[in-house]
């Protein structure tokens, strides 16, 4: 835990009432990449991201940004953070421009400066179209962006997004990703929590595994993978699909876990060469061949199943 | 001086002491730092915001900016009149009389619907079901003698205590105009009968007076008569009849009388012996008749004397009347009838309800809208996810407080400021002055309410909760005040406590200005209180709004 990082919490300990939400924990955020933290629902992420806000105080513990402590600098603390929640938290009755320029205001800032940033914001969110329209009418995939747009007009430093594609479907989860990515590419440290991990692993640098109320592992999601796995998977997909009688034969070859999905065939091996080896020349035999292969690491599911399992 | 500004001079007063300068390293690009922005344009942001939030949800809107206006027209519509319209009298007797018909016709002549039924049990029934609001029953055949009794049941719905005796001293008063005419007739026959008798009284006093005059004479003749019957002398001397004998008989012997002279002298002797013996026996007659007559008077004049003793008496009883007579001071046929007259002279000049029930009306109203409409703002801004977002911008809680209150005002004050001015159309006598102090004691108390309101948003967390803590404060705040019951009936204690509840002391202050025309400094000390009430609930307001953002945060 260096102090060149940009937020660093010490020995944090947080309580509500008599349940330890989080217990001593120390967590360190690097200024650059985005950072993801994965935990089970309930684990103590939220509380951790407003505890990184200032928005609660621990019961224990410090909390820096940049060296400054957050407890005692709130009004400092507000402006350089931004939040966007699952929910959004805007006015619906309010249009989009309405809701930007009322938070601008909250936010101290001058009426030129939220004139400027609107049409910043809007073009990032891809939002431009809609700067009349009342919050309460928009999509829900334009609401969020709307919510992020609110939570950056005042050009904050940090972005922490809470569950930021709860709710959505994938093609709008997809495209937040992206934007989300897109802020990041601005230089605006994004700080992020999902429940989908498949998507976080795609768009993180770094990656910490919170569990009952500690953080049990940090990395980048490779790292990761390496440090918890040492199977990888091979999928495949033969011509003939005769996979019931694959099955045993894989087994016996060193496959650990076998299973089919769709036209595929899964399994997982720590010798994927000398499997497939054997898989060909099994193949051949059966005047059968292989339509499709792909070997990779496991899914970062994966990586947190077996670390929360530790 | 400037956080950053701040932050450098201290790291640059470490470098020269060379203290800890190489473990602490600030990126001085990684902080973003504004100047605060004026309060009020703050404010007005804030202000403009809940506005629009209130303006474009439509509901709310029409609940809580017309609502209140068009219940006021409605009031003011119904109630600016000073009689009671359509009351509905059922009637019953045995048997009507030509005084219960009169009395029947005069209800239903001004504004009653009256109708006869036909038992009392029906008549009473028709008041239970509440068909009518009132039933009289008439004694059978009513009217004015002596052996008479005239007692006149009114059954009235006590449940209903405000109409209930409002209608009965209605009624009352309507009989009793009637009662009072029926008096007058009784009166004035008897006072002229009066007056009659002391005419009468004062002449035969005259006549008594001659009767005196006649009997004193009368008593002064019997006693002259009297006196001359007493002055008659009856007293004589007899004649000696024997001596004259014997001097005839000298005479004849000494003289040698014939006899015939002698005889002649005896004739004549006895001729007026005789005479005298005549004389004599005439007057012992007369004698005895004035004795008589003496005897008579003498009655005569006791019963003179026991007459005018009698007069003497029947005077002294004529003195007693003509003195009872005008004794009796009042002759007014009205003052005799109703001797001790009340008449309930109004404190304030007005002729309509609606300047008696404005106080209440607007008190109802500003408690009403301002608990709701103060708590269901807060509770929607608190369950809004933008509750969240507005914690962690570096606004004050306070501020955001005070602009939840001024947005509440600013409605509060358009309401209030459009009912005035609609009232001063109507009671323009009344003065701006009254009217301007009015607004400033509702805006006060309205401010109370809108603060209890804010209170009671930030307690309960949905907005079922808060609506029924919202209605149920106004309930306990109505309910223990003079509008449903008088607080009079209330025990002394509880009376203590009540008479600082804020809608009695609002109520009051109403109607000292409106209906008394008190100027500032008599309502200066409700005031006062009034603005202890809200000082004390905005500290409550702050506890309860950072009690509820610590709950916004741990969800």
């Amino acid at each position: 835990m260096g102090k060149g990082d940009l937020i660093c919490l010490e020995n944090i300990t947080k309580r509500f009432g008599k349940h330890v939400v989080l217990d001593n924990l120390s967590l360190s955020i690097p200024h650059h990449g985005i950072f993801g933290i994965m935990g089970l629902s309930g684990c103590g992420k939220t509380t951790l991201l407003n505890i990184i806000m200032g928005f609660w105080k621990p019961e224990k513990g410090r909390v820096s940004y940049n060296s400054i402590n957050i407890v005692d600098n709130q009004h400092l603390i507000h402006q350089v953070f931004g939040f966007a929640t699952q929910e959004g938290s805007v006015y619906p009755k309010l249009t989009v421009e309405e809701n930007l320029t009322y938070f601008g205001k909250m936010y101290n800032m001058p009426k030129q400066d939220i004139k400027t940033r609107i049409p910043e914001v809007l073009k990032l969110v891809e939002l431009e179209d809609a700067q009349n329209v009342m919050a309460g009418e928009l999509s829900t995939g334009m609401y969020r962006r709307l919510d992020i747009a609110c939570s950056m007009i005042h050009n904050p430093k940090v972005l922490i997004f809470d569950e930021p594609t709860g709710n959505l479907d994938p093609v709008l989860r997809k495209k937040l990703m992206a934007m989300i990515k897109r802020i990041d590419d601005q230089g605006t440290k994004v700080i992020i929590t999902s429940h989908l991990l498949g998507e976080i692993e795609k768009i993180c640098d770094t990656l910490a595994v919170i569990h009952h109320g500690k953080i049990i592992t940090i990395g980048s999601p490779d790292a990761l993978k390496d440090k918890y796995t040492t199977d990888q998977v091979v999928r495949i997909e033969t011509k003939k699909g005769d996979y019931d009688t694959l099955v045993p034969i894989l087994k016996k070859y060193g496959a650990k876990k076998v299973f089919q999905k769709g036209k595929y065939l899964h399994m997982y091996t720590s010798t994927p060469e000398k499997l497939l080896a054997s898989l060909l020349a099994y193949l051949k035999n059966k005047s059968d061949t292989l339509v499709d292969i792909e070997v990779s690491k496991p899914s970062i599911e994966e990586v947190f199943e077996a670390a929360t399992r530790r | 001086m400037s956080f950053i500004t701040a932050l450098k001079e201290k790291m640059d007063a470490r470098a020269e002491t060379k203290k800890n300068v190489d473990s602490i390293k600030y990126n001085y690009d990684l902080f973003v730092e504004r100047e605060g922005l004026n309060p009020l344009l703050k404010l007005y942001y804030l202000i403009s915001k809940n506005l629009k939030l209130l303006i474009r949800s439509k509901t709310s809107a029409l609940v809580f900016i017309f609502g209140p206006l068009l219940i006021t027209f409605l009031v003011a519509l119904a109630f600016n009149t000073s009689t009671l319209f359509d009351l509905n009298v059922a009637v019953y007797s045995d048997s009507y009389s030509t005084l219960s018909d009169s009395i029947t016709q005069n209800l239903s002549s001004t504004q009653y619907n009256v109708l006869k039924l036909d038992t009392e049990e029906d008549c009473i029934d028709a008041v239970k079901f509440g068909d009518f609001q009132v039933c009289l029953v008439f004694p059978p055949n009513m009217a004015l003698d002596n052996s008479a009794n005239n007692v006149i049941k009114i059954y009235v719905d006590n449940s209903r205590l405000n109409i209930a005796n409002l209608i009965s001293s209605q009624i009352s008063s309507k009989v009793t105009v009637e009662a009072s005419a029926l008096s007058a007739d009784i009166v004035t026959q008897i006072l002229t009968t009066l007056d009659t008798a002391n005419t009468e009284t004062v002449q035969s006093q005259e006549q008594l007076t001659s009767l005196f005059t006649s009997n004193s004479a009368l008593q002064s003749s019997i006693s002259s008569i009297s006196s001359s019957l007493n002055n008659l002398d009856f007293t004589y001397s007899t004649a000696n009849a024997s001596a004259i004998d014997d001097e005839i008989t000298n005479l004849q012997t000494s003289k040698n009388l014939s006899d015939e002279a002698v005889a002649t002298l005896e004739d004549l002797v006895g001729g007026m012996k005789s005479a005298y013996a005549g004389a004599i026996s005439k007057l012992d007659t007369a004698k005895s008749s004035v004795e008589d007559s003496k005897s008579s008077i003498s009655s005569l004049s006791a019963s003179a004397q026991a007459d005018k003793q009698r007069l003497d008496t029947v005077q002294e009883n004529i003195n007693i009347v003509m003195q009872s007579i005008d004794g009796v001071k009042i002759t007014n046929v009205a003052n005799i009838v109703a001797p001790l007259r009340t008449s309930i002279e109004p404190l304030s000049s007005s002729n309509s309800y609606l300047l008696y029930i404005l106080p209440t009306i607007l008190i109802l109203l500003i408690m009403f809208v301002s608990l709701l409409m103060s708590s269901s703002a807060i509770i929607t801004e608190k369950t809004s996810r933008a509750f969240f977002r507005n914690s962690i911008t570096p606004t004050s809680s306070l501020l955001m407080l005070v602009g939840e209150y001024l947005s509440n005002l600013c409605i509060l004050m358009f309401q209030v400021g459009a009912i005035l001015s609609v009232l001063f159309y109507f009671f323009n006598d009344l003065g701006v002055n009254a009217f301007v102090l009015a607004g400033i004691t509702l805006l006060v108390i309205g401010t109370f309410f809108i603060f209890l309101g804010m209170l009671i948003g930030y307690l309960f967390n949905t907005k079922q909760t808060v609506t029924l803590a919202a209605i149920s404060t106004g309930i306990v705040l109505l309910f223990f005040s003079n509008t449903i019951l008088p607080l009079e009936t209330l025990s002394k204690s509880s009376r203590a406590i009540v008479s600082y509840n804020p809608f009695v002391i609002g109520e009051g202050l109403l109607k000292k200005i409106l209906l008394f025309s008190l100027n500032i400094t008599g309502v200066v000390e409700p005031l006062v209180i009034l603005g202890i009430f809200c000082a004390i609930l905005f500290v409550g307001i702050i506890a309860a709004r950072r009690f509820s953002q610590q709950s916004v945060r741990s969800e």
